[in-house]
């Protein structure tokens, strides 16, 4: 979560829009990522990881100035760095937080990140922020509503965003359409981009009775630039996200159909709790390099 | 319903928690109807785990089970209207203050507030201090005009109980002392380059400083020093300035800077 005004900050990942970006530049993704946390700081910096790059949560690096700021410009120098936020609730029908948006594009202009995401859901509404990602109704009202917002960030931001399918513990009968559907519509109308959060699709495949692969199949092959991994919870008649263990064996059974139909996605694997130290991430996140390099030898 | 009425179905459910109401049940899938309890139980959780770790010294002071029901409090009665948790617990101290029965609650409200006090400068912006070499060429004419303005980083504070002394004493893993309430201290924090830092100040200094941080140039801070001191004030005006652009605290106002 942060800084030093004016300070010069090496740009060694793609700036340009990602819609300028050759299909043949795509197949070079940033590889094997994890999610930067504070306790890992010291090790990060001490020495080079076996790690290509970071994803930094936007929302611990909106300040002013100090030590975390200060960190992630460090760690910029070395890795290419995402930003992925928790807070914009673009599915919200509360105004887009216009201050929240400016602070997120100066934050961008500052690290100069790979790209910006966040997660099709909404956070709150009235003014509040529940601090959850709550699942939307997927309705042509909601459709158009969340495209109107993708456009409204994509056009603030200067690029285009890209958006995380949630973990959802209820579904609405409400809805006219499947996640992925609403997600490959939201993609036609404004070109947004994708981050396929794997662990979430089990999760979600688990609480509502889906076929995953459905979903993967459902999704344009394209749009897709990034995979999450993660660890959950099982509780039998149900799963929750929890982020606080190893990806379990049957997410990384998903994950290899993922790896197999979007092969120039980049991966990144989280962990919020139970944080272990970062070697035994590196070691986790080699299991997603020795699939991927296992896919890559199937497909060739 | 519009999204926006379920949408506000489905916050006033997560913040309420008990059974779905009717419009919301009836509007969700029979198969899940039960995962509302995951939202209801992870956003109390979510909150009290944050205040936690915005508030770790008084944490530690309380124990868990007596922070939780404070923090608790404050979930029910603030809502969070803030994008990041870090920036959730600003209205805890206030709750504390303001429910303080004696005087150990008095010192563990206070406690609260100068960690967030402590916090605000840890995240604070860096500013543009002023060179102390710079300021050095400045024609001693000019002095009497210098005005300036604290870099963000810089805080006054005052304390009426030793809840500071109870911050160190927690830090450096010693007992407790017992609750005082006392004479109004008043402290300055800031950084120093990365690292926090405090300290307390006599009152001249501390009245110097905040009137040169409320915008009093210096010439008129050497009148307001010699009201006490005719004979002396300008050397313990420039003594005070030395001292806080050594620190890195003030940025310069003045039209010529």
């Amino acid at each position: 979560m942060r800084r030093r005004e004016g300070e010069a900050v090496e740009v060694t990942a793609p700036t340009r829009p990602l819609d300028r970006v050759t299909p043949a530049e795509r197949r070079a993704p940033l590889g094997f990522g994890l999610g930067l946390r504070p306790v890992h700081y010291e090790a990060i910096l001490t020495a080079r990881a076996d790690v290509d790059w970071f994803e930094a949560i936007t929302e611990n690096y909106l300040v002013g100035g100090g030590r975390p700021l200060q960190t992630l410009e460090q760690i910029r120098r070395d890795y290419p760095v995402v930003l992925h936020g928790v807070s914009l609730s673009i599915g919200s029908t509360d105004p887009l937080d216009t201050d929240y948006l400016e602070r997120v594009a100066a934050l961008a202009r500052r690290i100069e990140p790979a790209w910006v995401s966040d997660h099709l859901c909404f956070t709150g509404a009235g003014g509040l922020n529940l601090h959850d990602l709550l699942p939307l109704p997927y309705t042509e009202e909601a459709l158009a509503h969340v495209a109107k917002r993708i456009e409204c960030v994509q056009e603030r931001l200067q690029r285009p965003l890209v958006i995380e399918n949630v973990s959802a513990y209820v579904a609405y009968s409400v809805s006219t359409m499947s996640e992925w559907d609403f997600l490959s519509r939201l993609v036609e109308r404004t070109g947004c981009r994708l981050l396929l959060d794997v662990n979430n699709v089990y999760v979600s495949s688990r609480n509502h009775g889906f076929d995953p692969i459905e979903f993967l199949d459902g999704l344009p092959r394209d749009a897709v630039v990034q995979f999450h991994i993660a660890g959950h919870e099982d509780h039998g008649t149900h799963v929750i996200d929890t982020h606080d263990a190893p990806v379990a064996d049957a997410v990384w059974r998903l994950y290899e159909a993922a790896i197999r139909r979007f092969p120039g996605a980049s991966t990144l694997l989280e962990r919020d709790d139970r944080i272990p130290p970062l070697d035994e991430l590196v070691e986790e996140l080699r299991i997603a390099r020795r699939l991927a390099a296992a896919a890559g030898e199937v497909s060739a | 319903m519009t999204l926006a009425e379920l949408e506000a179905l489905v916050q006033q459910h997560v913040l309420c928690g008990g059974a779905a109401p009717a419009t919301l049940a009836e509007r969700t899938t029979a198969r899940t109807i039960g995962g509302w309890s995951v939202y209801i139980s992870a956003y109390r959780a979510r909150l009290v785990d944050a205040l936690a770790q915005q508030f770790p010294t008084l944490a530690a002071h309380l124990g868990a089970p007596r922070f939780a029901e404070y923090a608790q409090i404050y979930v029910s009665e603030s809502p969070s209207r803030v994008r990041s948790l870090r920036d959730y617990g600003h209205g805890l101290p206030k709750l504390l203050a303001s429910i303080a029965n004696d005087a150990d609650a008095r010192r563990f409200a206070e406690l609260a507030q100068f960690e967030w006090w402590l916090a605000e400068t840890f995240d604070a912006a860096e500013g543009n201090p002023i060179d102390i070499d710079a300021i050095a060429t400045v024609a001693p004419t000019a002095w009497p005009q210098l005005t300036f303005r604290f870099v963000p980083h810089v805080q006054r504070r005052t304390t009426v109980t030793n809840a500071v002394a109870l911050w160190r004493a927690l830090r450096d893993d010693a007992p407790p002392p017992p609750a005082v309430e006392h004479a109004p201290v008043e402290w300055l924090l800031h950084r120093d380059g990365l690292e926090t830092s405090f300290r307390s100040l006599d009152p001249t200094e501390a009245d110097a400083l905040d009137r040169i941080g409320a915008g009093a140039s210096f010439g008129q801070l050497c009148e307001h020093l010699a009201l006490d001191d005719p004979d002396g004030a300008a050397l313990t005006a420039a003594s005070f300035l030395r001292g806080w652009l050594e620190a890195g605290l003030l940025e310069r106002t003045d039209a010529h800077r």
